[in-house]
């Protein structure tokens, strides 16, 4: 790909004794989309704030485009910002909020109407453009804030939980409208979320980040199929634990014991441990089925999804395990009290210190 | 800064002149003294701080039982015309000034007045009633200039309480009274303890309204401090007297706060 | 049962709130020269005498003199210093802040007996200057808690929003904060002039003949005269403080102003 669009080295942020932010190492290239992903209180906002520069780091440096911004206001780093609540202006009309920062820049009035009409023209506003915000249902609002964090031609675009206030019809379409959008302008986006769906979704990559940390970051095929820490496996997608003890490692892989079954996961996260320490084994329920061979349980609970529906086994002597099966299936063949075996033929399974 | 300098200027010279002697005759006060503390426990004059502190009370709580129905309808009223016109007319006294209020307060008790006009008229009295120069009468005038300020503060309160409460308590099985006493009221406590120490504060402040109505026979401290000043050029006694009420008023209220403390906590807990 | 008891507590109440203000209406068009009830033959005479009387044509004038200005001082005065408190932090903050308050608390008669002091003491007659500076203490209290409430409603996320779209701050304030403020500036300086067009008891103390405002004027009338002329200025007072009020109300919601409304629908 490109060149770097931003880079952080070793940016930290503290408030009063809360460490929001520790030691955060990030690039992103040029055309990139990145989402910050965590619970709330990780730190994904503080990160965001300090890019835009409404926040000073304490310690490490930023730089966007290769310029070096940590002490630049806010400005004149020349950023596009989406709003959680939009953040419209309430005295203004549609295009009078999309040509705020091109005022703000001196562009002249003839350029700056071109390119508002322009940028109401990608969100589909064109019509819209003498509305005042509060006449805006909240799909439009957004595409305003987008259009005026747009048509500045930003070096980065921020988007800050854009989509939390949208219901969820209206949230999977302006997903795919924004990301159809960020293709085709290729700008860089950084994208804060708790939703790891619209994470997954959206990204060309995604840091997970807890307690001021960013763990792992990575495809989203990466994130959720080789997790580095238990977090990141726990907080994307859902997963059983099972506990185990480590047999031994092989180069890149590693023999684990869990619910009298032995395993082959990954070695990195095990790195440290001694053979026979306690490890957690995490096992994805979609890559569970039932099987003949499988280890024995009974269905404790059954919840039908439609397409699909969601087993918890209770198995003696492991605990519960959860697991997804076809819906007809599920309806037919596995009521609650039923007996099932569980077969692990197609798991992905990893392993983490306990 | 010139404003709050202005400002603490004049409190300073009014404590500073609360503590000077007054010279008989002459407008510059004397040297220091405490002479006019003394002076003000004769009788004459701790009558007046006790007449003000009563009238001060009473008009607080009657202006809160009056301002409580009105702040509940106008938070309340669900057309929009209706509850501008219970706002406009409830709030248009607090802008008419105390000198016009206070008149027209003349003109209905007066023994002439629309009251004993009216009453007269149905043949109900045969005597003109004496409500001008009474407390009864300071006490309707003053009720009247202070209901405003309580309305307002109350209904800020209301406004505040989540309906859904209310909503919760009648879809329990409570009764509109019985909702209106076990929630809206106890959670409108903060209203009616701001409403009541505001009435309270404003009516010690108030003096056209005694002045004119209490003529000389109601006598509030904010009178006693003018005819000081203006008739017998006494400034130094004035100030003290301005001092003890401050200090008399601010430790009412703090009394007033005490002692509806436990409430407002009931209320809140 | 319980609603129809409470509408017609309420009927009543509003009826005690209008009766002085309906009554003194009706005492102006009444031809005899002292006032009595029932009124007999109409007459506009004394509100011809109201207005052609001269001390409350130069009260008034004084009024409206000292209530643009004094509302001014304290929405410019007022604005400055409420910003500075809502975003800064600063040494004497808190001091500052409660030291305007201040006035809220203290009669007038008081804060009107220290002005005409200090007016005293450094050689100013009771002229202008101390008189308006009176009404921009008393007022400044109002003003600052209606601005107080407008700094808190502005979503910080738009002067934000302002600065990343490439807005130096004083634009920011210029193009975002002030005109977001503009209905709290305009609530706050009519609410301020209202207060300060109707302010007494301090004025009795700092005013002079010259300097006498319009409710100085109408005190010393109703102590010395009993003609209906003081009716007829009353109604022209709730005639002109109503069309205010209603228009007040219209334009700029007072319930916002006063608080009454939770701004939530």
């Amino acid at each position: 790909m490109g060149s770097e669009a931003l880079r952080l080295d070793g940016v930290s942020k503290r408030f009063g004794t809360v460490a929001a932010l520790q030691e955060a190492w990030l690039n992103v290239e040029d055309g990139e989309f990145v989402t910050l992903l965590g619970p709330s209180g990780c730190g994904k906002t503080t990160l965001l704030n300090l890019i835009a520069g409404f926040l000073e780091a304490d310690a490490g440096e930023i730089f966007i485009g290769g310029q070096l911004v940590t002490q630049l206001p806010v400005w004149e780093r020349n950023l596009g910002m989406v709003f959680q609540s939009y953040a419209l202006f309430p005295h203004m009309d549609v295009a009078k909020n999309v040509g705020y920062g091109l005022r703000a820049r001196g562009v002249s009035k003839a350029e700056a109407a071109r390119r508002v009409e322009e940028a109401l023209a990608l969100v589909r506003l064109s019509a819209l453009a003498g509305r005042r915000s509060r006449e805006l249902s909240g799909g439009q609002q957004q595409r305003v804030a987008l259009a005026r964090a747009l048509v500045i031609r930003p070096r980065l675009l921020l988007l800050d939980e854009p989509f939390s206030a949208l219901d969820r019809n209206l949230r999977a379409e302006m997903q795919i409208e924004l990301k159809e959008i960020q293709q085709r302008l290729g700008v860089t986006t950084i994208f804060v979320t708790h939703d790891q769906g619209e994470a997954m979704s959206m990204s060309d990559r995604v840091a997970v980040m807890s307690e001021g940390r960013i763990l792992q970051l990575d495809t989203p095929e990466g994130i959720y199929r080789r997790p580095a820490h238990a977090f990141v496996a726990s907080f994307v997608g859902d997963a059983t634990m099972l506990p185990g003890q480590l047999i031994r490692r092989n180069g890149a892989t590693a023999l684990v014991r869990a619910a009298g079954r032995e395993f082959t996961v990954p070695t990195a996260p095990l790195e440290a441990l001694a053979e026979g320490a306690a490890i957690l084994l995490y096992l994805r329920p979609e890559h569970l089925s039932p099987e003949d061979e499988g280890l024995a349980g009974t269905v404790a609970s059954r919840a039908y999804l439609g397409d699909r529906a969601e087993l918890v086994v209770e198995v003696p002597g492991a605990g519960r395990i959860l697991l997804r099966v076809p819906g007809v299936e599920a309806l037919h063949r596995w009521p609650v009290g039923a007996p099932i075996r569980i077969g692990f033929t197609r798991a992905e399974p990893v392993a983490f210190p306990a | 800064m010139l404003v709050a300098a202005g400002f603490v200027l004049a409190m300073a010279a009014v404590l500073q002149y609360a503590v000077l002697a007054h010279v008989p005759g002459e407008l510059e006060p004397g040297g220091f003294s405490l002479s006019n503390f003394r002076e003000m426990m004769k009788p004459l004059y701790a009558g007046v701080f006790l007449d003000t502190l009563r009238i001060c009370f009473l008009t607080a709580v009657l202006s809160l039982l009056a301002a409580y129905p009105l702040a509940l309808a106008l938070v309340r009223a669900k057309n929009p015309y209706l509850k501008s016109a219970i706002l406009i007319i409830s709030v248009t006294p607090l802008f008419l000034g105390e000198v016009i209020r206070t008149y027209a307060w003349i003109i209905v008790l007066g023994t002439r007045g629309f009251v004993n006009g009216a009453l007269s008229w149905a043949g109900l009295i045969q005597q003109p009633l004496q409500l001008m120069f009474t407390e009864t009468g300071v006490l309707i005038a003053l009720v009247h200039v202070t209901l405003p300020v309580v309305v307002i503060m109350l209904a800020a309160a209301i406004s505040h309480i989540d309906r859904d409460l209310e909503r919760a308590a009648a879809a329990l099985g409570a009764r509109p009274l019985r909702v209106f006493l076990t929630v809206t009221l106890p959670l409108s406590m903060p209203g009616i303890i701001a409403g009541l120490t505001t009435g309270f504060a404003w009516t010690f402040s108030a003096f056209a309204t005694p002045q004119l109505i209490g003529g000389g026979r109601v006598n509030m401290v904010s009178n006693l401090v003018y005819s000081l000043g203006f008739a017998s050029f006494n400034f130094p006694f004035a100030a003290a007297l301005s001092v003890a009420g401050l200090i008399l008023t601010a430790v009412a209220l703090a009394g007033f706060r005490a002692l509806l403390r436990p409430l407002n906590r009931v209320a809140t807990r | 049962m319980i609603g129809i008891v409470f509408r017609m507590l309420v009927a009543m109440l509003l009826g005690f709130v209008l009766l002085p203000v309906v009554v003194a209406c009706v005492a102006a068009f009444d031809a005899r020269s002292v006032i009595a009830f029932p009124p007999q033959n109409f007459s506009w005479r004394w509100f011809q005498r109201a207005l052609s009387y001269e001390d409350f044509q130069i009260g008034f004038t004084n009024s409206l003199i000292v209530a643009a200005i004094a509302s001014t001082l304290a929405v410019v005065i007022g604005g400055g210093v409420a910003y500075a408190i809502d975003r800064y932090r600063f040494r004497g903050k808190a001091a500052l802040e409660s030291l305007l308050l201040a006035p809220l608390a203290i009669p007038h008669f008081t804060i009107g007996l220290g002005a005409l002091i200090v007016a005293a003491q450094i050689g100013q007659s009771r002229d202008w200057p101390v008189v308006i500076l009176t009404h921009v203490v008393l007022v400044l209290p109002f003003v600052l808690r209606s601005l107080y409430v407008s700094l808190k409603n502005i979503d910080p996320r738009l002067e934000a929003a302002a600065l990343s779209l490439g807005a130096r701050p004083g634009r920011v304030i210029l193009t975002v904060t002030l005109p977001a403020l503009a209905p709290g500036l305009a609530g706050g300086w009519l609410f301020a002039a209202i207060l300060s067009f109707n302010e007494f008891t301090a004025s009795l103390f700092v005013t002079a003949q010259r300097t006498q405002t319009l409710p100085v004027a109408m005190y010393n009338y109703v102590r010395e005269y009993a003609d209906p002329s003081m009716a007829a200025i009353s109604a022209l007072y709730i005639l002109l403080t109503t069309v205010v009020l209603v228009i007040a109300n219209r334009f700029l919601g007072l319930g916002r102003i006063l608080g009454t409304e939770d701004g939530r629908p």
